[in-house]
């Protein structure tokens, strides 16, 4: 790193080359020097202590970044899915394959920010509530690529779209916002999936944020697998914002990183929409977990539902907030919330905060927080038909899991989640391969 | 061989079984009937390995195998088996998923080759017909919305699939229908061979009309009372437990 290149997010910000999106960047830098890191008396931030990274002058990413095939290749999922490929939030051409479909268009932000930037306006950064949050704040103002997702009014994905953002760093600690935006548009259907990757343990902050916006009788799904490398701090966030006659879903799977946070909100402003939200997480060592959502039910006749899991063994500490908003006149809400805590160790913690806020009073609103053990009494069933100790642990938590991965539609997304888990459980060679 | 030695059992210091002694040779069907209390679950679940009994005395020893020496899934190994009286739902864990790891671990416990997924089918398949077991069943939850027939079946079905070489049977006929006790007998019957033993564990006379043992023993307060051949079950039908009781102190 030489000296004279800008270090403080504020500098980083103010040298990005002037385009359509420059006024929005110096208000949300703005924004983000009112709030900074919020300490943990900040209720949003109550379970992640941001000291860590609060300090660190974090660099821009090398922008002749790259990463050789082979190194992502255990990432991947199949061969010929459509793929994107970031380094540090660089984009890869070489690995790269995705373009346009029939009626989808995938875009480079950064190419349409430079031809074209009306495409973004009212969408970019419109949903995602950057004012709440420093790191979807800091996201905004250093944005400059990324991928947006077209689908025109009556258009389907053919098939899942992939996204790679490889985290990959250097000697100096960088930040990264990478960065997607779908816009589905009426009677539009597609699948997005997102993988944030790294191995280096070198000290990287990446903060994903995803809008997803459908319009009427959409049908959209999201993945976001996490699997960061020991020094990324994963601050993500996801916006969804949906019209009438709508089911949109998004699934974070949080399998390794020493932090990884996401901050969820759906928004469903049509009525008759359909929103499902899920997590499993998968935590050991001192990692930590945190998922914070938030749905709005603006309008009469909405679903949501809410599933998270986490799996802690060892030190790990996972957090789940959960805040149901229901308008007033959002009659017929029906809102279900869960978050399930799976407690291998004594020294995991777990915490999980319900809030209902409800205006209208013909509604169905559930949450339901649990934690706990393995059931001793399957744990004895399993182990008196000859399954050992550890395999039986290990497949209690396969079943304690599967409940969220058995929804994950995209069959290579479930498989390599499946095997990641299985492979890290204890005794996997006594389970029996699944089919 | 399965014997029982002077067994002694406790729950939270509180005595169950007090000194039971029981022997099944090779081949032979055993029954053991009792009033509710008197440790015949216990039995069965302490001869399985359940870790929330205390053994305070006493040995069980199946084929020259300690089995107080070792955890459940060993005992498995070792050619033990446990039908439950309550067989546990576990939710995301399918049969076909749960049986093939679970045979395949005794398997490799006793050095066989493990079975693959033609063979594993293929035994599934001969072995649910013994007990007309419906093989859609065998994708779902392990018990998991099962009604109380099924799960009957799906425990002998499991028992057939894990051939053991000592059977305990613990209430398998409660919640039965005639129908169904009959095709769960009729199940443990073409189980029967010189090699295997059974102790089949029940409150009622009923079950004995389809699976005659050799042996009846009467079990009160963690005791074995008395014992005697099949017609000693048609007498407790009769007369009850007290009358047991009230002979024994007779006879004394």
């Amino acid at each position: 790193m030489t000296t004279n290149q800008p270090c403080t997010f504020s500098d980083r910000s103010k040298a990005i080359a002037p385009d359509g999106f420059t006024a929005r960047r110096t208000e949300a830098i703005d924004r983000f020097q009112e709030i900074l890191w919020p300490t943990m008396r900040d209720e949003a931030w109550r379970y992640t202590d941001t000291r860590p990274i609060a300090s660190v002058e974090f660099a821009a990413a090398d922008p002749a970044s790259t990463a050789d095939l082979e190194s992502i290749a255990p990432f991947m999922l199949d061969d010929d899915m459509p793929k994107i490929v970031f380094v540090d939030g660089v984009y890869q051409a070489s690995c790269s394959t995705a373009s346009n479909m029939p009626g989808v268009h995938i875009d480079r932000i950064a190419n349409v920010l430079a031809s074209d930037p009306q495409r973004l306006a009212d969408r970019l950064s419109a949903h995602a509530d950057w004012q709440d949050d420093p790191a979807s704040a800091l996201s905004t103002a250093l944005l400059t690529d990324g991928v947006l997702v077209e689908i025109e009014d009556g258009a389907s994905m053919r098939e899942p779209l992939h996204i790679i953002f490889v985290s990959q760093g250097g000697p100096d600690p960088i930040s990264v916002h990478p960065r997607v935006l779908v816009v589905a548009g009426n009677n539009a259907k597609g699948t997005v999936i997102e993988s944030h990757v790294g191995t280096s343990e070198h000290t990287i902050l990446t903060t994903p944020v995803t809008e997803l916006i459908a319009g009427n009788d959409v049908r959209l799904d999201h993945y976001r697998m996490v699997r960061e490398g020991e020094g990324t701090w994963h601050l993500g966030d996801l916006a969804l914002h949906q019209g009438s006659n709508t089911e949109v879903s998004s699934c974070v799977l949080a399998f390794d990183g020493p932090v990884i946070r996401t901050r969820m909100r759906g928004t469903l402003a049509g009525e008759h929409g359909n929103a499902i939200l899920h997590g499993l997480a998968l935590g050991h060592g001192k990692r930590h977990i945190e998922n914070l959502l938030r749905v709005n039910h603006m309008v009469p006749n909405c679903r949501s539902r809410e599933a998270f899991k986490h799996v802690l063994e060892d030190n790990a500490t996972a957090a789940f907030t959960g805040r149901i908003y229901v308008a007033e006149g959002a009659q017929k809400t029906d809102a279900v919330q869960t978050n399930r805590n799976l407690l291998l160790s004594s020294t995991a913690r777990s915490t999980a905060r319900p809030q209902l806020e409800i205006y209208a009073d013909d509604v169905k609103c559930t949450h339901g927080a649990t934690a706990g053990e393995l059931d001793p009494e399957a744990m004895f069933y399993l182990q008196a038909r000859g399954v050992p100790t550890e395999a039986a642990r290990s497949m209690l938590v396969q079943a304690f899991a599967g409940e969220i991965l058995d929804d994950v539609a995209p069959a290579s997304l479930r498989a390599q989640a499946m095997m990641l888990l299985r492979n890290r459980l204890p005794a996997a060679e006594h389970l029996a391969v699944i089919e | 061989m399965l014997q029982i030695t002077n067994l002694h059992a406790s729950i939270d210091d509180q005595p169950i079984l007090r000194g039971i002694d029981l022997c099944i040779k090779d081949g032979e069907v055993h029954s053991l009937m009792g009033p509710n209390g008197s440790g015949k679950s216990t039995l069965a679940k302490v001869l399985a390995g359940d870790e929330a009994y205390e053994i305070t005395e006493g040995s069980i020893v199946l084929n020259g195998h300690d089995l107080l020496e070792v955890d459940p899934h060993e005992r498995a190994a070792a050619g033990l088996f446990m039908a439950f009286q309550y067989p546990v739902e576990i939710p995301g864990v399918t049969m076909k998923y749960f049986l093939r790891t679970a045979i395949n671990s005794i398997r490799k416990n006793r050095g066989q080759d493990e079975l693959d997924a033609y063979e594993f089918l293929s035994l599934v398949k001969e072995r649910a017909a013994m007990v007309e077991l419906d093989l859609d069943l065998l994708d779902r939850p392990v018990n998991g919305g099962f009604s109380g027939g099924e799960k009957k079946r799906a425990e002998i079905f499991q028992m057939a699939m894990l051939e053991p070489t000592a059977c305990i049977l613990d209430e398998t006929d409660s919640g039965l229908d005639i129908d169904a006790l009959k095709i769960v007998a009729d199940g443990v019957n073409k189980m029967r061979s010189p090699e295997r033993s059974f102790l089949v564990i029940t409150h009622y006379q009923r079950l004995l009309s389809y699976i005659v043992p050799d042996v009846v023993h009467v079990l009160v307060d963690g005791r074995i009372i008395r014992t005697g051949d099949k017609q000693l079950a048609l007498e407790l039908e009769e007369h009850g437990y007290a009358w047991v009781e009230q002979k024994n102190a007779v006879d004394a």
